[in-house]
C-alpha cells in the first residue's frame, strides 16, 4: 500500500515537473500577450444609451383619440472587466408620474450582473428578461413592426416580462444553436386578473414572493435565413406560507399551483422579405381553485398566435434607410378553456382577432416612424359579466378600427 | 414531411457543418492569429475562437474571394453576438449586423470592429489583432 502511494506521489511530481518544463518561453510569451490583449478587451467603461417611443391612437368605436409618450428608457451599463459587467434599463411610461393618480410609472426593466464564462456562455443574475417569445428579449421599437406590440406578446406572453433570478445562456460550437435556462421568482396568482392573462401576476423585481419559483428554458436554431425557437416556462403561483396557502385551499411550495407557458416561433429574413409566426399557450390547471380563493374569473387554458409578413421597399436602393410595409394577423383566446361554472364564466370579448396593416420607415436603423391600422374583432360580450352598467353605456361592438401613428428610437 | 423539411434546411447550413464551424486557436506572440487556409476552403464563414478571449472572430469569405475578420462583439453594450440569418444578432437588445459587420438594426450604431487580414508565404491566413483595443 505504501509503495502504491509512493509511486502515485512520485508520478504526480514528475508529471507536474514535466508540464512546467514543457511550457516554453514562447508559450509564456503567448500567455502574456493574450493577457495584454484581454486588457484591451476588458477596458473599464460605462455606457449610457436608451430607447423610447410615442404614439397617437384613434379609436373609431369610442370616437376617442389619445397621444402619449409611451416609453422613455435609459440604459446604463458598466463593464468592470472582461468577465463581469452590469446592465440596467430604467423605464418611464407615459411621460409623467404623479403620486396617487392613474398616470405613468417608473420601473426597472432590467438590472443584472453578467458573468462571461467564455466566448459562448454567460450567466446573468438580478432582474432580467427571460428568453420567451420574440418580443420579450427584443422589444425596442425599431425592432418590431407596428406602433403597438403584438397583442399575443402582451396578453399571452406578458412582455416585457422580467423577474429576479439567475439565467444561463450559451451557444453551440457545432450548430447555429442557442440555449438558455433560468430560475426566477414565480408569479403571484393573487394579482392575476380577468382579461390580462398572467400579466398582472408579475413582480417585476418589486418585493416578489419567492417561496414559489419558476424555471424557463429556450432553444433557438438559426439555420441560414431561418430562426426557430421553442421556449417554456413553469412556475408556482402561490408565494404564501403553507399556513396562508392552506387557509385558501391552494397548494404552496416552489411549484405549487403551477402555471405553464409554452411557445414556439419561426422567423425568416431574406433580402427585402421578412416573416414571422408565433404560437403560445398558457395552461393553468388549478385556475378553479384560484378563482374560489380570490373571487376571480381566470381561465384554465389561454392561447394565441400571429403571423406577420413584411417587405422592405427600399432594400434594393442599397441605402441605409428602409421602408417596411407589413401585414400581421393575430388570433388569441384568453379563455379557451374555463373552469366549470360557477368557478369560471366565459367572456367572448377575450376571443380576439387583430389584423394590422402598416408601414415602418427607418431613415437610419436607430429611428423609426410608424403608421398602421388595426382591425379588431372579438366575440360577443357575456351579459352575465356586466354588473351595474352605467346608464349611458354604449352597446358593446365586436368590431373596432384603431388608427395608430408613432415614433421610436434607440441608441 | 420530415424529408421535405430537411430538404428545405440543408442548403442553408453552409458553413455550419460540425467539423468546420469553430476553429480554436491562440494569438501568437506577435499579436497575430494564424488560420490554415484549408479552414475556410469549403465554407464562406469560419468562427475563430482565440483561447481565453470572451469574443469570437468571424472570418468571412466575401463574394469576390477576399477575407474579412470581424470581432463578434456588439458595438452597443459589448455583448457576445450569435450567427443569425444573413449576419449576426445581439440578444441583449436586438442589434443586428450583416455579414460585412454593418449595422442593420439598432440600437447599435457603429459597425463591427474588423481586423486586418493577410496571407503568409505558406498560404496561412493571418489576422492581425495586436492593435486591438
Amino acid at each position: 500500500m505504501k509503495n502504491w502511494l509512493l509511486t502515485i506521489l512520485i508520478s504526480g511530481i514528475c508529471l507536474a515537473e514535466t508540464s512546467a518544463q514543457t511550457k516554453t518561453n514562447a508559450q509564456n510569451l503567448v500567455f502574456t500577450n493574450e493577457d495584454s490583449l484581454h486588457q484591451g478587451i476588458s477596458k473599464q467603461k460605462t455606457i449610457i444609451s436608451g430607447y423610447g417611443s410615442a404614439f397617437y391612437q384613434r379609436d373609431e368605436v369610442l370616437k376617442q383619440s389619445k397621444a402619449s409618450l409611451e416609453r422613455v428608457v435609459l440604459f446604463v451599463g458598466h463593464q468592470f472587466n472582461s468577465k463581469i459587467s452590469f446592465f440596467s434599463e430604467m423605464e418611464l411610461e407615459n411621460g409623467l408620474v404623479v403620486g396617487g393618480k392613474e398616470k405613468g410609472e417608473i420601473s426597472m426593466e432590467q438590472a443584472f450582473l453578467k458573468f462571461n464564462l467564455n466566448s459562448k456562455q454567460y450567466l446573468v443574475a438580478g432582474l432580467f428578461i427571460p428568453r420567451i417569445g420574440i418580443l420579450n428579449e427584443n422589444h425596442l421599437p425599431v425592432n418590431f413592426n407596428g406602433v403597438e406590440r403584438p397583442m399575443v406578446e402582451q396578453l399571452i406572453i406578458p412582455a416585457t416580462w422580467r423577474e429576479l433570478g439567475v439565467g444561463f445562456y450559451g451557444k453551440s460550437d457545432r450548430l447555429p444553436l442557442l440555449y438558455s435556462l433560468a430560475v426566477m421568482n414565480g408569479l403571484n396568482s393573487a394579482d392575476f386578473s380577468h382579461g390580462t392573462g398572467i400579466r398582472d401576476g408579475r413582480a417585476e423585481g418589486s418585493s416578489a414572493w419567492a417561496n414559489n419559483l419558476a424555471i424557463s428554458a429556450s432553444v433557438q436554431y438559426n439555420p441560414g435565413n431561418f430562426r426557430f425557437q421553442v421556449s417554456g416556462y413553469a412556475g408556482g403561483t402561490v408565494g404564501l406560507s403553507k399556513r396562508g396557502a392552506d387557509s385558501l385551499k391552494l397548494n404552496s411550495g416552489a411549484f405549487g399551483t403551477p402555471v405553464y407557458l409554452a411557445e414556439a416561433n419561426a422567423q425568416y429574413t431574406n433580402g427585402p422579405f421578412q416573416g414571422k409566426i408565433l404560437f403560445a399557450n398558457i395552461y393553468y390547471p388549478d385556475a378553479d381553485k384560484v378563482n374560489i380563493a380570490y373571487a376571480k374569473n381566470l381561465a384554465t387554458d389561454a392561447y394565441g398566435g400571429y403571423a406577420e409578413f413584411g417587405y422592405d421597399c427600399l432594400y434594393h436602393k442599397q441605402k441605409e434607410s428602409s421602408l417596411i410595409s407589413f401585414v400581421r394577423y393575430e388570433y388569441l383566446n384568453l379563455n379557451a378553456t374555463i373552469p366549470a361554472a360557477p368557478k369560471g364564466i366565459y367572456d367572448g370579448t377575450l376571443k380576439q382577432q387583430h389584423l394590422v396593416i402598416g408601414l415602418s420607415y427607418l431613415p437610419i436603423p436607430n429611428v423609426v416612424i410608424k403608421g398602421d391600422v388595426r382591425l379588431m374583432h372579438t366575440g360577443p360580450q357575456n351579459p352575465a359579466l356586466v354588473i351595474n352598467p352605467p346608464p349611458n353605456a354604449l352597446p358593446y361592438k365586436t368590431n373596432n378600427t384603431l388608427i395608430n401613428l408613432g415614433i421610436g428610437y434607440s441608441f | 414531411m420530415a424529408t421535405a423539411t430537411a430538404f428545405l434546411l440543408l442548403p442553408t447550413l453552409d458553413g455550419c457543418s460540425p467539423s468546420s464551424s469553430i476553429f480554436q486557436t491562440s494569438v501568437n506572440p506577435g499579436g497575430i492569429i494564424e488560420v490554415p487556409e484549408n479552414q475556410i476552403k469549403d465554407t464562406k464563414l469560419k468562427i475563430i475562437r482565440p483561447a481565453g478571449w470572451q469574443y469570437d472572430i468571424a472570418l468571412h469569405k466575401k463574394e469576390d474571394g477576399s477575407l474579412a475578420a470581424l470581432l463578434l462583439r456588439c458595438t452597443h453594450m459589448d455583448n457576445q453576438l450569435a450567427q443569425a440569418s444573413g449576419g449576426y444578432i445581439c440578444h441583449l437588445h436586438g442589434s443586428r449586423f450583416n455579414m460585412d459587420g454593418k449595422v442593420i438594426k439598432g440600437p447599435a450604431e457603429k459597425n463591427l470592429e474588423s481586423f486586418p487580414v493577410s496571407k503568409d508565404n505558406n498560404g496561412n491566413i493571418l489576422i492581425v489583432v495586436k492593435n486591438f483595443s
